[in-house]
């Protein structure tokens, strides 16, 4: 680039501020939309699959044909009411909706006929299994009863797949012990509830249980953006267990105990050996399913993280397309400010050239002109939108009850971003550019 | 010397021609204040625009000293323009935008001098021409004489071998007209050859060089100083 020529573009940018900022303005809304939609969509996806990646992309989800997850307005069944009342008041409807026999049905547990050891002798890829099961369950607690949905994770699911149930980080006590001393886990949702500490006791169905920990509040990633955004039953059935909040956790060996009539396994976890194909995987776990007659579905969270990664990309596409448009609404402003400024600048353009401009000088004076007030308005709305990214995320995080994400800023994008804005902006400068260079100086001199 | 050899420029004006200047052979030497004049319409700042490489010939030779500008590209007239030739108009012609030393730089910033070099020559030309204590104004700050004055310093900045001057005192009173006139007239002193058109009596009077236009054509060509017909 020309110093001088941009030397003299500058000084004409920084005469006429009002125009300037008017024809920076397109180019500044245009950017600020793609970064904002782009970083805010990224972070979105990339929150949603660093879930994946904490469950493990080597694992399998056999989940039953049935969805298991409660629906968003049943989640929340922990209810307060006088202990003093007669329970079956508990089974009036709540909130205007009924949690009884609907809620029931809904959870109702189908065999699933499924024989792990069979399953292990029939994959040998295998390496690793854990089962959680869910249920609705009549709780007590000092003053306080309703129904919570407890979670029966095996021991194997707890120690090799707590990303499954949102890493089960511990806020106060300790994690459970083995079966058979009727020890409870407390979601922070449930803990507060409740009202109980750890030591003390709440009762599950019949059955006293011991509160020995209570965990973190979970982040609320698949619960959020996962549910909301992707459709799914495995999705549907993973973001369940994922939203450890309102839920209480109890071994599986105790829950099959106590309430074996309503054991279920809802979710079985696989690890594979690494550097096996998990297609062909798949295949033959479909094989010992149906020779066993298990009404289970396998599914890789590779797989899933896929559909999620394709879902959300189609997602961005479409908002990097509607932010595309209005860039190109700006580059269209931005040209026809230009050449309005052509128009007003033509006895300008008369004494350049009286004064030795070359046509090409002209058209780079003009061309400068539009590109640096391109590059100012990528400059400026890049800036802006990674302030609006941010304060996006967190609007969008409120909404969503989801406060573990945030924007993510491709460096690529942002530099490519600047770089496209300068080039927009001279396109849009090109041919009133042009117009400029053609003039003819005496009739320009001529002009008033 | 500037030679016209046969030089005609015709305009179309919709389906109309107008002719601007017919078959036009003139010399005007260098060193010596060459003065146009004639009544409106007469070809007079056709003719002029043709010497400054502004324009281009129908028909026709111009010679500015070695350098023939009927055939010089587009580019090499605004090379010439720059280098060789400066101009003065009536209407001032600066950029309203700029200060005045910012309009002084211009010929500079649009060849190859630095912008730091183009600042300080542009502050002494000011300052020659009177107006050192001006360089930042805008042109709307100055009075019309001082315009003038600035685009005398804007015409002179790269050393031209020729100044052309368009009724430089039309829209000056008559006390700043002759200041700017004794200011042209003074260039030649400097080897630059200053061309004046004008429509001004009293000024013609004072030309070394008079060339009186008429429809296009020369009037007449008398060197007041010889009293010899050039033409």
């Amino acid at each position: 680039m020309n110093l001088n020529l941009a030397s003299l573009a500058w000084r004409n940018i920084r005469s006429r501020k009002t125009r300037s900022w008017l024809t920076i303005l397109g180019m500044l809304i245009g950017v600020t939309a793609i970064v904002t939609l782009i970083s805010v969509g990224t972070g979105v996806e990339s929150a949603v699959l660093r879930q994946f990646e904490d469950i493990g992309l080597d694992v399998i989800l056999l989940t039953p044909r049935v969805g298991l997850a409660p629906s968003d307005s049943d989640r929340s069944m922990l209810r307060s009411t006088d202990i003093g009342e007669d329970l079956g008041e508990l089974d009036a409807p709540l909130d205007g909706k009924s949690i009884g026999s609907d809620l029931g049905a809904e959870l109702a547990p189908p065999t699933d006929g499924l024989d792990i050891e069979d399953l292990l002798r029939g994959v040998p890829q295998i390496t690793e299994t854990g089962r959680v099961a869910t249920r609705v369950l009549p709780v007590s607690a000092g003053n306080m009863g309703g129904f919570v949905r407890v979670l029966t994770p095996s021991r194997e699911l707890m120690v090799r797949f707590s990303g499954l149930l949102g890493g089960l980080e511990i806020a106060e006590g300790r994690q459970l012990a083995e079966s058979g001393r009727r020890e409870v886990l407390l979601g922070a949702g449930a803990a507060e509830d409740m009202d109980v500490a750890i030591g003390e006791t709440i009762q599950l169905g019949d059955t006293a249980f011991t509160v020995v920990g209570i965990l973190a509040t979970s982040d609320g990633s698949f619960e959020g953006i996962g549910g909301d955004l992707v459709v799914g039953e495995s999705v549907e059935a993973i973001r369940a267990l994922a939203s450890t909040d309102d839920a209480v956790f109890v071994p599986l060996e105790d829950a099959v105990e106590l309430w074996e009539e309503e054991a279920m396994s809802s979710l079985v976890a696989i690890r594979i050996r690494t550097g096996v194909s998990v297609t062909e995987t798949i295949l033959e776990i479909n094989d010992v399913l149906a020779r066993q007659g298990a009404s289970m579905t396998p599914i890789s969270t590779q797989a899933l993280a896929d559909n999620v990664q394709r879902t959300l990309g189609m997602v961005k596409t479409v908002l990097a397309s509607i932010a595309a448009i209005s860039l190109l609404v700006g580059t269209v402003g931005m040209m026809n400010t230009m050449y309005t400024a052509v128009l007003e600048r033509i006895r300008e353009i008369g004494i350049l050239k009286s004064v030795g401009a070359k046509d090409r000088q002209v058209l780079g004076i003009f061309l400068i002109d539009s590109g640096l007030m391109g590059f100012a308005g990528g400059i400026l709305g890049i800036a802006i939108g990674v302030g609006a990214s941010f304060v996006g995320t967190l609007a969008l995080g409120r909404l969503l009850g989801v406060t573990s994400f945030a924007p993510v800023f491709v460096p690529w994008l942002l530099l490519g971003v600047a770089a496209l804005s300068f080039v927009l902006g001279s396109l849009a400068g090109a041919w009133p550019a042009w117009h400029a260079s053609r003039i003819d100086p005496v009739e320009a001199l001529r002009s008033q | 010397m500037i030679s016209l050899r046969k030089v005609s420029k015709t305009y179309q004006r919709g389906s109309q021609a107008v002719h601007a200047v017919r078959d036009l052979d003139l010399d005007l030497p260098f060193r010596e204040f060459s003065v146009i004049t004639g009544p409106s319409g007469s070809g007079k700042s056709t003719l002029l625009h043709l010497i400054g490489c502004l324009d281009t010939p129908t028909a026709g030779e111009i010679h500015l000293g070695d350098a023939d500008l009927a055939r010089l590209s587009s580019n090499q007239r605004a090379d010439l323009r720059a280098q060789r030739i400066g101009f003065v108009f009536q209407r001032f012609n600066q950029i309203s935008n700029l200060s005045a030393a910012e309009n002084v730089e211009l010929p500079m910033l649009l060849g190859r001098v630095s912008r730091s070099a183009a600042r300080r020559r542009a502050r002494a030309a000011l300052e020659q021409v009177g107006l050192g204590a001006r360089v930042h104004h805008r042109p709307t700050e100055l009075s019309g004489g001082e315009l003038q004055r600035v685009a005398i310093a804007r015409a002179l900045i790269n050393g031209p071998d020729v100044v052309l001057a368009d009724e430089p005192t039309g829209n000056l009173d008559s006390a700043t007209g002759e200041q700017v006139i004794s200011l042209l007239k003074s260039l030649k002193d400097e080897g630059t050859t200053p061309v004046v058109v004008t429509h001004n009596r009293d000024i013609a009077a004072t030309a070394d060089v008079l060339v009186c236009m008429q429809d296009g054509r020369r009037a007449d060509a008398v060197d007041d100083a010889d009293g010899e017909v050039h033409a």
